[in-house]
């Protein structure tokens, strides 16, 4: 399966479609449900991570029978110092993301957790983070 | 334990009938989504103030069994709309978070 996803900066009306879609569709496969709880929070906080720090993206699943795999790309400003975003706690969230709920530092370090794989670039005019999970 | 024996005069159903049913696990108090996500289990109840819509997808993603929003907080009719169309009871209280974590311990709830 193969699907493109935009992701709108600034909006949370569709926020988390993305996760959820991928949830429902590995559940119908009957995936073991800590992989599903597992694809479901990483793609979620990527998905979130567009949506509160970026100027708007997407997401790009591609799911096959023993791997999925999700990159999501957008077009900035960018991480400035990536091992710090990778850093528990450590926060750049505006008011307006400290107002929906995020901002807690925990997105990028729970996506690397959770993630069997893992690859981020950064630059200001965009980031594109991959992610990857064996099914 | 199911969300239907906590119902009692302290907790007021926003969503109706929605989600009694579920099966409760424990009991997880957080207003920081992404701790949420990474920290509460399968079928856990939810206590928090954190009364948006993200919460919801929360709580489906991770399969909550029932979110609680303590201090008489008020809930937006759009997140109660939004709740019962994804089947997902949201009960609220004047309790406090820790009079809430009492009284589910005192019923049972582990």
């Amino acid at each position: 399966m193969f699907q493109n996803y935009k992701i709108k900066s600034h909006d949370m009306t569709e926020a988390g479609v993305v996760a959820s879609t991928i949830k429902k569709y590995l559940t119908t496969k009957n995936i073991e449900k800590s992989v599903i709880r597992r694809v479901s929070i990483a793609v979620y906080e990527a998905e979130i991570n567009v949506v509160i720090h970026s100027k708007g993206g997407e997401a790009n699943v591609q799911i096959n029978d023993n791997h999925i795999e999700v990159v999501f790309t957008d077009v900035g400003p960018g991480i400035d110092d990536i091992p710090m975003a990778l850093s528990e706690g450590w926060s750049t969230a505006s008011d307006y993301a400290r107002g929906n709920g995020f901002g807690a530092g925990m997105g990028l370090p729970n996506i690397k957790a959770l993630a069997d794989e893992f690859n981020i670039m950064s630059s200001p005019d965009g980031t594109i983070l991959k992610i990857g999970f064996i099914i | 334990m199911r969300v239907i024996d906590l119902l009692n005069s302290n907790f007021i159903s926003l969503t109706g009938d929605i989600g009694l049913n579920n099966s409760i696990n424990s009991i997880f108090i957080g207003d920081l989504l992404s701790h949420v996500l990474a920290k509460a289990s399968d079928e856990d109840i939810l206590i928090t103030v954190q009364t948006n819509v993200n919460t919801l997808a929360v709580a489906s993603l991770i399969n909550l069994s029932l979110v609680i929003f303590p201090d008489g907080v008020i809930v937006p009719k759009d997140v109660i709309s939004r709740a019962i169309n994804e089947n997902i009871p949201l009960f609220k209280t004047n309790l406090s978070a820790k009079e809430v974590v009492l009284h589910l311990t005192k019923i049972g709830v582990k």
